[in-house]
């Protein structure tokens, strides 16, 4: 089946201090029709930029993408005209924000916002976009939603302010939503409400999520697949219970085995030692050879590629040379 | 084990003026009557969601934040009512490590100072010895001392809280307030700095008051677990007891609503309705009644008293009240 989103070899590039730097280094992946997939890994490690890549919201001046292609069903999106792509964001794809604080105006009323996405994609009158709007308020489970239209963004909880973010994504039944950290910012009660409600409105409307989270326990509960990036590239891609049961890159074993438990009991976590290398201070070989306890001599020189180890998994690491199967 | 710090009633208001002559028309009630204990070498953690006056608990203790009301007996003293002057020595006892590494250090300052400024205030050591402390120091927190001389922003956020921990450390204190250490940290460097915090704990005999929103962290790293919401405790508990059977339903859907990485695991969700009232109004009778899954008509106009349910467990419930037998701690599931 042809994937709905398909981002290929994207390579983002930032101008800093250091220089040109690649943010995003040689990332592919796929979204398929009603999935959830998973985007996770520590901060800096580019799961936004590719995000902010998918629907062009790249700062202009200092960013750009240098090269590979990002396709909506087989539509190429870099290729597209300003005109176009804002046909295509809140209409094909819509995008959820981690900050719910910030990413409303604070001198529009909550339905002026809601209505602004559905006005400009289905061309109906005021009056409709009202009703429709209080009808997705309704379904966001807003208590009240006939006086929620007409107040701001500041007489709203954190937990509220996102429901209003997941109405304006949703109003025009996108194909494909990208949430990124959309509950970072709430409590852990709230943060149930919300991806309960995500994960109903995906059943009800098939729509295919992109769920991008530092967040294991959320990957666990919420996705189908999961993408696991390191310092700006996908170090490992297999479906959610592979990933937990049997990981394969180092990074992934680490980063499951320095997470403190619910249950049972811990004397020691296990941690990864060192920190992730400056953007500009890059490894020449893998990029977590410096942190890797299983480093060997070629890992230092020389870069690894994305391995097939078993059926749908993927992972970028030597030590599985031996191991990969033809694709 | 001796109790080291002993809570009475503390309370911390935060009054909401109005008008020309600030006359006062109400009050944030942040921390509203909470009393516990803390033994000598062992953690507390308190967990709550934001604004249940997790924080400001741990500030009024130490009296950053001047509580309302209230005892706190650090060693039989009570802060509380110290002087200003006496209450300056007395810190060297008791300090604080702050959640934002980003925030907390002066970017000015090279680590040097940081870490030099309690001992040139407290101590009455030679400029030598203030040196081989501040090298000492960095070296029992995981740094090289040859980095002293650098700023704050030439280091990660896991080697700047290593350097609000070192800091916190200078005056062998007895007593460390953690307002979420971890929470600005990655999970792989949140290990690093969990188990640095644990070593340290074990080396020089520390007791913790450990704050944060993140229960796993808390059952890690934590003897006994108190569970704030809106300004009260709802539940405190031996770690193991609390997680093993909470028993307050706030706890319950609290636990229940941590998303856990495993995805083989189906578990029920208890998941609460409605948002944290606000804390210039908080409800009538026990706070928790407007989201609580099991809410009588007690509830409504009565508080819950805080009392002890069994071996070391205290809740304020009205499900435990009158005769806590299991019969009727089943009903409540």
């Amino acid at each position: 089946m042809e994937p709905l989103l398909k981002v290929d070899d994207l390579r983002t590039q930032f101008h800093t201090d250091a220089g040109l730097v690649n943010v995003v280094d040689g990332v592919s992946l796929e979204l398929k029709k009603g999935e959830i997939l998973g985007v996770v890994g520590e901060s800096g490690c580019g799961k936004s930029v590719t995000s902010l890549s998918v629907m062009q919201l790249l700062p202009k001046d200092i960013s750009k993408v240098a090269s590979g292609s990002i396709t909506l069903e087989g539509q190429d999106i870099l290729a597209m005209s300003p005109s176009r792509l804002r046909k295509m964001r809140g209409n094909q794809i819509s995008m959820i924000f981690q900050e719910p604080m910030t990413s409303l105006n604070p001198v529009f009323k909550i339905g002026d916002q809601i209505m602004e996405a559905i006005r400009f994609h289905m061309k109906i009158s005021k009056k409709e976009a009202k009703v429709y709007a209080i009808e997705m308020l309704k379904k966001v489970g807003i208590s009240r939603p006939e006086s929620v239209v007409d107040e701001y963004p500041h007489q709203l909880s954190g937990g509220m302010r996102q429901r209003v973010m997941i109405a304006i994504a949703m109003a025009c039944e996108p194909k494909i939503l990208i949430a990124d950290e959309p509950t970072t910012a709430l409590d852990v009660t709230i943060q149930a409400q919300i991806l309960n409600l995500m994960r109903q409105l995906q059943q009800e409307k098939g729509t295919s999520i992109m769920l991008i989270t530092h967040d294991l326990g959320i990957v666990a509960q919420m996705c189908d697949r999961v993408v696991v990036m390191y310092a700006g590239q996908v170090v490992e891609e297999t479906d959610v219970k592979s990933l937990f049961k049997n990981p394969k890159h180092p990074y992934t074993k680490g980063l499951l085995a320095s997470l403190p438990q619910l249950s049972g009991n811990q004397n020691k976590l296990k941690s990864i030692p060192g920190q992730v290398p400056a953007l500009d201070e890059m490894p020449t070989g893998c990029r977590f050879a410096p942190r890797c306890e299983f480093r060997m001599d070629e890992c230092d020189t020389s870069k690894p590629n994305l391995l097939n180890v078993a059926e749908n998994h993927t992972c970028r690491c030597y030590l599985y040379q031996k191991e990969e199967i033809p694709s | 084990m001796s109790t080291l710090l002993k809570v009475n009633n503390l309370i911390k208001h935060f009054p909401v003026t109005k008008g020309f002559f600030q006359k006062q028309v109400g009050a944030v009630k942040s921390v509203d009557g909470i009393s516990f204990e803390i033994e000598e070498g062992e953690t507390l953690g308190i967990v709550g969601e934001s604004g249940c006056g997790k924080s400001t608990t741990g500030r009024a203790l130490l009296r950053i934040l001047e509580p309302t009301e209230g005892e706190v007996l650090f060693d039989g003293v009570d802060i509380a009512k110290l002087p200003k002057k006496e209450l300056r020595a007395f810190r060297t006892n008791m300090q604080m490590i702050f959640q934002d590494p980003y925030a907390s250090l002066n970017p000015r300052w090279t680590v040097q100072q940081v870490l030099e400024e309690p001992l040139i205030t407290h101590g009455n050591l030679t400029k030598t010895e203030v040196k081989q402390r501040v090298t000492e120091l960095m070296e029992l927190v995981g740094l090289s001392p040859q980095q002293a001389s650098r700023y704050p922003h030439e280091f990660s956020g896991g080697q700047r809280q290593r350097i609000g921990i070192a800091r916190a450390l200078a005056l062998n204190p007895k007593f460390i307030v953690c307002d979420e250490p971890v929470s600005a940290l990655d999970v792989s460097i949140q290990a690093q700095v969990l188990n640095l915090m644990k070593d340290l704990q074990q080396k020089f005999s520390l007791t913790y008051l450990f704050i944060s929103h993140d229960l796993s962290v808390v059952k890690f790293i934590s003897d006994r677990v108190g569970v704030m919401y809106l300004g009260k405790l709802v539940e405190l508990s031996p770690t193991k007891s609390i997680f093993a059977e909470p028993l307050h339903p706030y706890t319950k859907a609290l636990m229940s609503a941590v998303p856990i990485p495993d995805p083989e695991i189906k578990r029920e969700q208890i998941v609460l309705s409605g948002d944290v009232p606000s804390a210039l109004h908080p409800p009538a009778g026990c706070a928790f009644h407007t989201r609580c899954p099991v809410a009588m008509d007690i509830c409504k106009t009565l508080v819950p008293k805080w009392s002890e349910v069994s071996g070391g467990r205290k809740v304020a419930c009205h499900l435990y009240e009158q005769n806590h037998t299991k019969e009727e701690q089943g009903s409540c599931h």
